[in-house]
């Protein structure tokens, strides 16, 4: 059986529709003005970590008798005294300095009571061969035949830290008696330093001096000979100064910046031009100069009549200032000949240091000891998405609408999609030959109450009849109902007695079935924590919590939007989530132990649009060229609202260079 | 016989005339012109008797077989006993019977000092750094011819010699008490071949330093060409000293086809791989004895290490854009970027190859994958040291940017190096507070008045130029990281970079490691003329170690086609680079002299690679390095032709 995989807008009905159409992608200025509160540049985080499920290893230490997770566990016996363990230079440890504290977990089975096995940790001066710290704990047994987890905390003194140290985990089964461990998780922490140290924003500004606004002594600017535009700083009469442009540097950027860059065009009217463009700022208090810099035309060709650029970059000695200082930026004609000046441009400080914290992987690890991928810590390997087709029939429909794919129809293998718009179910079938998705029916006049704007809709099979069905979900009081498309009519099948509205707030919906994370069809919500499956039994919901393994805690998010499917027989499920980018990841399932496989991307597509980098993309997956074909029809547009959060776009931008886009991606290579 | 006389002093006037300057006697012509003074006559003097007959200007290419000694021209596979062969006869016009003395001493004229000085008119002492030799027996100063009647006859001597490195068997070569002819190996280029004869009487007047080449008078050399054409040894009335009008053009042009020979030491005595030797790469004896090339390692240190991001693709097959640049440059975590040195080989031969049908050789980067990350440097490096050349190589490097002018993060590099070696390989001395000590050090390095270090570089890269200072650096703005709006993180960058999206820029750079002595020494951007072309010098600063040119040329132009001939012409007094699609339509695209760069004098290598930089090597380049993606293919160059002449 095949499985739908849906999207929608969970949060539709929550979002407030007066919003502005001003757009905001016009103009030099960065838009986004949320400036990231300044913090301590040291943070205590988690440094290391390093999972040993037991599973990767193929060693005869391992046993396949009994496991915690996985298929494997650890056998410790009379031969073996010491366990599989954890070992490493603090020097490979990223940010080891700051090394505070070390836990570990893992998990114990025995048969017997046993006596005396216990986690050990330990710290060697690895050149010396000399063990410098050292520490044993029980670990727990109890209850027998069972699998029980051991929770360890040490603190790490820091004269214990030297790069040439090393730090070992291992468990020493001192009696030699027969037990098992699995799932040993080794979490390092300490403090790093976050490199954002400044966090610059609305950095950008152009002054054509088309107008005058933000500009300080504007008497210059007049209709005249101009770079851009009609006006420009008219100095052909050999005034000494132009105006100034002055920021508070809190109005840009948490602190101060290292550099302010500008350029601006100068024509000179008069020979041997020495125009200067300055950087400076003041102590208001005193009134004394706490930096000036300038750099002038003077040692370079600007012919007359000729605009030629002058580009600068100025050091500012972020030690004397503080973020309620102003940077002044000035137009001095200090040849005092005839000059005109446009087309100012300022970038203040430079590019933001990227998010995140520093890799796990230890400088040209690959290289010299082979990569050793971390279960769902990143780098992940990419996938690439092929683009096979672009869809014109499509054209009508965006981002913004209802759209669901599934196997509506009993007399076809592969999936048709259902496009909800004005109150309006159309069907599409994808015709291979003519590379295109064709319209084969069409809701009637009679059934537009089945198609309000504020239900969601997903496809599955859940009456098990081996068709989907439409599951219906009104956002405002969570009633339901499903459709079934029989006889070129959408009918009624179930109507919901108890609302969905409860599980519904704050959660994200999917459908899942067989090997995903059910044994059939259930409408899957989580919360980016923990997933609650739905499955419809004698036409009610019936509850069943998914458990989320500790290793793949990272895995999920609040916002993830989920699809599921088949590729080449295999179920998978795809997580997008775009609260800071387009992230879309393909993951396992497998034994309920979620893993991320591969990060997807997406290659065929005309010029550099790719869907990921627009502003606003809904994927709707489906099998719509066969059984295990797994496709991602793909809407890309950009929004044209000045603040677009991502999820609801009141007007869609047809942007030129990156023109909305309906195109079909499939996983085959 | 008052006729015959006069007619006779009319002769000698105008021989004496048409040779002033370069005998002290008269000459006639045939083969080469008769020459006389008071005691004998001169004629047919031909100093490669046994090589070319027919041609003036002789050619002879360097033999690489077996020459990691040193080469000798000609080789024995060039002349029957590899030895050339000087012959001339002499007629004692003396009143009785007599020996007459000789020397044939050779010089290269192409690199070469003149011997005088323009302004003094003394010996420019920079004359002794001119490559002169005679026979490699140093102390067999003079030769005696037997007893020459004065039978009014010419009798013909003959005699052989070669040109070998170190010709003057300076001990400054030696090493362990073996004369390392390798460490001056004959330069290249055109050489003229004085032979000097002159009776006993004038024997003894010719200084032991100038009989004897490997003497110093003074602590220094005594070019025996100043000696005789402008110093004393103009004057003895019975010397006759003859450059010869035929002169000798030595080329280096190595088989590429020949093999690649690999150097344990540039794996710093680390085992590795050896898998991928073969017959035509490797370590056997005979290329170690006859390939002329190396594979090149790059020195990696620390100043190359990057946070790459994770991705991996062909940047110029892919169409990778400047959109997937600028969001790749937003849109990664720091955790999920890979902390990587830039790479060198660490399996020899694998990236390199020498093909003997075709004899080109053959480099390439290596493509990656997930897992194994890595950007490899990769290159050649010649084994036969040489001072001064024209370099031209006829290559294929590959394409740096691609069509939306998206650069793969390579920097195709053809330069000289250093031979190193230390002392014996010092350059000249700095006279105005000395060398900066390393090429790697900052400002407060020590200075030292002479190193080995130098360095003469053609790097291709996109980079934007230093000068004019106006345009110097370019405003970038700052992205933005907000998926919501394109506009913030899809910054075009600024109009100075665009307008040439399609062009590359060659970066001409000498490392005179900042000595201050040339009288032009200059920081920051600064004219410098030459044929009509104004170029434009850059120093950071008063200690930084290299001068810089640049000059934008298209990326097509240069990598897209077969081929490109990108020529080094490095002369004692100035530097030369020079591009084109063929020899003969060359065009300079850098120029420098000893006014404004102290121009190496030391033995160098050639070295042709695709590197990997560091871009904050390269202030204001438009791409990052670490915002580049791994390479998804290799990425092949190829090395067509090697002429240094």
């Amino acid at each position: 059986m095949k499985l739908r995989i849906l999207t929608r807008y969970l949060f539709l009905f929550a979002i407030p529709l007066s919003i502005s159409c001003n757009t905001n992608h016009e103009g030099e200025t960065a838009s986004n003005g949320n400036i990231t509160p300044k913090k301590d540049s040291l943070i205590f985080t988690n440094l290391y970590h390093e999972l040993q499920d037991m599973e990767m290893l193929n060693d005869p230490r391992l046993t396949k008798d009994i496991f915690s997770s996985g298929q494997q566990s650890h056998k410790l016996s009379k031969d073996l005294e010491y366990s599989i363990g954890f070992n490493k230079l603090f020097q490979d440890i990223p940010s080891f300095q700051g090394i505070q504290k070390i836990t570990i977990g893992v998990q114990s089975f025995s048969k017997q009571k046993i006596k005396d096995a216990v986690l050990v940790v330990s710290i060697d001066n690895a050149k010396e061969q000399k063990n410098i710290f050292w520490e044993g704990k029980p670990l727990v047994f109890d209850p027998i035949n069972n699998w029980n987890k051991n929770n360890f905390n040490y603190e790490i003194n820091p004269e214990f830290i030297a790069p040439g140290n090393s730090i070992s985990v291992y468990v020493w089964n001192k009696t030699k008696e027969e037990f098992y461990i699995d799932d040993l998780v080794i979490d390092i922490f300490g403090n790093t330093k976050i490199a954002n140290d400044v966090l610059v924003s609305n950095s950008n500004f152009l002054f054509d001096f088309e107008t005058t606004e933000g500009i300080v002594g504007p008497e210059n600017i007049k209709a005249t000979t101009a770079h851009s535009g009609k006006q420009a700083i008219d100095m052909s009469d050999g005034k000494e100064y132009g105006p100034s442009i002055v920021k508070v540097i809190k109005e840009i950027a948490t602190e101060p910046f290292k550099k302010v860059s500008a350029s601006v065009w100068v024509y000179p009217t008069q020979e041997k031009p020495n125009l200067v463009l300055t950087a400076s700022s003041i102590n208001e208090q005193n009134g004394e100069a706490i930096f000036w810099e300038g750099k002038s035309t003077e040692n370079s060709v600007f012919p007359i009549n000729t605009w030629t650029k002058l580009n600068a970059s100025f050091n500012v000695p972020v030690e004397r200032l503080t973020s309620d200082n102003k940077i002044q930026i000035n137009i001095w004609n200090k040849g005092k000949t005839g000059v005109i000046v446009d087309d100012l441009e300022i970038v203040y400080g430079t590019p933001n240091e990227r998010k995140g914290l520093p890799s796990s992987l230890e400088l040209n690890a690959q290289y010299e000891k082979g990569f050793t991928p971390i279960k769902n810590t990143p780098p992940f390997e990419f996938y690439f998405l092929n683009k096979k087709i672009s869809s014109n029939s499509l054209a009508e429909y965006s981002s913004k609408d209802n759209i669901v794919s599934g196997n509506f129809i009993a007399s076809s293998k592969t999936d048709e999609l259902v496009c909800i718009k004005n109150k309006t179910a159309r069907i599409y079938s994808l015709n291979t030959n003519k590379k295109e998705f064709e319209k084969i029916a069409e809701s009637s006049a009679n059934e537009s109450s089945l198609f309000e704007p504020s239900n969601v809709y997903f496809s599955g099979d859940y009456n098990s009849d081996g068709k989907q069905d439409l599951l219906c979900i009104n956002t405002t009081n969570g009633n339901w109902q499903t459709l079934n498309y029989l006889n070129n009519k959408w009918q009624i099948g179930i109507t919901g007695k108890n609302s969905l509205k409860e599980h519904w707030y704050q959660q994200q919906a999917f459908i899942s079935s067989g090997k995903t994370f059910t044994d059939k069809d259930a409408l899957t919500l989580s919360n980016g924590k923990s997933l609650l499956s739905l499955q419809l039994i004698n036409e009610e919901w019936q509850e069943k919590m998914i458990n989320i393994p500790a290793s793949a805690q990272t895995v999920f998010h609040a916002n993830d939007v989920y699809y599921t499917g088949s590729i080449a027989g295999s179920k998978q499920t795809l997580l997008l989530n775009k609260d800071w980018r387009f992230d879309l990841k393909l993951i396992s399932t497998e034994n309920n132990d979620p893993t991320i496989r591969y990060m997807i991307d997406f290659k065929g597509y005309e010029s550099d649009h790719n869907p990921k980098y627009y502003e606003f993309t809904k994927l709707v997956s489906g099998n719509f060229y066969s059984e295990n074909n797994l496709s991602l029809l793909v809407f890309s547009s950009n929004c044209a609202d000045s603040k677009f959060d991502g999820i609801m776009c009141s007007s869609i931008e047809n942007n030129k260079q990156f023109p909305n886009k309906i195109e079909l991606y499939t996983f085959e290579k | 016989m008052k006729n015959n006389n006069t007619y006779s002093s009319i002769v000698f006037f105008l021989l004496t005339v048409i040779t002033a300057g370069l005998f002290s006697c008269s000459n006639g012509s045939q083969n080469g012109p008769t020459l006389s003074c008071e005691k004998f006559s001169l004629n047919n003097i031909d100093p490669l008797s046994n090589y070319q007959m027919d041609s003036l200007n002789k050619r002879v290419y360097l033999d690489y077989n077996n020459a990691m000694e040193g080469f000798s021209v000609p080789s024995v596979a060039q002349t029957k006993d590899g030895k050339f062969e000087l012959s001339f006869e002499i007629k004692n016009t003396g009143t009785v019977p007599q020996k007459f003395y000789y020397k044939i001493y050779y010089q290269n004229e192409r690199y070469k000092f003149p011997e005088i000085d323009s302004v003094s008119k003394n010996e420019n002492p920079l004359a002794e750094e001119n490559f002169y030799g005679s026979w490699e027996e140093t102390g067999i100063a003079f030769k005696s011819t037997t007893a020459i009647a004065n039978d009014d006859e010419y009798h013909t001597i003959t005699d052989k010699f070669r040109i070998v490195g170190n010709p003057r068997n300076d001990q400054r070569y030696f090493s362990n008490g073996k004369n390392d002819r390798w460490k001056r190996n004959p330069r290249v280029g055109e050489y003229k071949f004085m032979l000097v004869v002159c009776t006993e009487d004038d024997l003894k007047t010719i200084p032991a330093e100038v009989q004897d080449i490997s003497k110093k008078a003074k602590d220094h050399f005594v070019n025996p060409y100043y000696f005789f054409n402008y110093g004393k040894g103009k004057g003895l009335k019975n010397t006759i000293a003859y450059t010869s009008e035929k002169s000798l053009l030595v080329v280096a042009k190595p088989n590429l086809g020949t093999g690649i020979y690999i150097n344990d030491m540039v794996f710093n005595g680390k085992e590795y791989d050896r898998s991928y030797f073969c017959a035509t790469c490797g370590q056997d004896s005979n290329l170690y004895k006859n390939a002329p090339i190396q594979q090149f390692i790059n020195y990696v240190d620390a100043s190359t290490k990057m946070e790459n991001i994770p991705v991996i693709a062909d940047i110029l097959k892919d169409n990778y854009s400047k959109t997937d640049y600028n969001w790749n440059k937003s849109f990664y975590k720091k955790e999920e970027l890979i902390p990587t040195l830039i790479q060198t080989a660490k399996h020899p031969c694998q990236t390199v190859f020498s093909d003997q049908k075709e004899n080109k050789i053959v480099i390439k980067n290596p493509g990656t994958k997930y897992g194994e990350w890595k950007k490899e440097s990769v290159g050649i490096i010649t084994r036969h040291g040489f001072t001064y050349g024209k370099y031209r190589v006829k290559v294929k490097l590959t394409e740096l940017l691609n069509k939306n002018g998206v650069w793969n993060g390579l920097t195709n590099a053809i330069w000289l190096i250093t031979q190193g070696g230390g002392e014996w390989n010092f350059r000249r001395s700095c006279n105005k507070e000395g060398y900066m000590a390393s090429y790697w050090g900052g400002k407060d390095d020590k200075r030292v008045a002479a190193v080995d270090y130098s360095e003469i570089d053609f790097e291709i890269l996109k980079t934007p130029p230093y000068c004019p200072d106006n345009e110097f650096p370019p405003v970038f703005k700052n992205p933005n990281d907000n998926n919501k709006n394109m506009n913030s993180w899809n910054i075009p960058m600024p109009d100075d970079i665009t307008k040439n999206d399609d062009h590359i820029t060659v970066a001409c750079t000498n490392w005179d490691m900042a000595c201050w002595e040339p009288k032009n020494f200059g920081v920051g951007c600064n004219p410098i003329e030459y044929k009509g072309q104004t170029y434009y010098t850059h120093r950071w600063d008063h200690w930084y170690r290299a001068i810089t040119e640049k000059k934008e040329e298209k990326d097509d132009e240069l990598f897209a086609g077969e081929f490109y001939y990108f020529e080094i012409d490095w002369r004692p007094t100035e530097i030369i680079w020079r591009i084109g699609p063929s020899p003969d339509k060359m065009r300079e695209v850098g120029y420098m002299n000893e006014t404004v760069t102290s121009i190496p004098n030391n033995q160098m290598l050639l070295i042709i690679t695709q590197e990997y930089h560091n871009t904050q090597w390269w202030p204001g380049a438009p791409y990052s390095q670490d915002n580049l993606p791994f390479p998804l293919n290799d990425i092949p160059g190829e090395i067509y032709e090697l002429v240094i002449e």
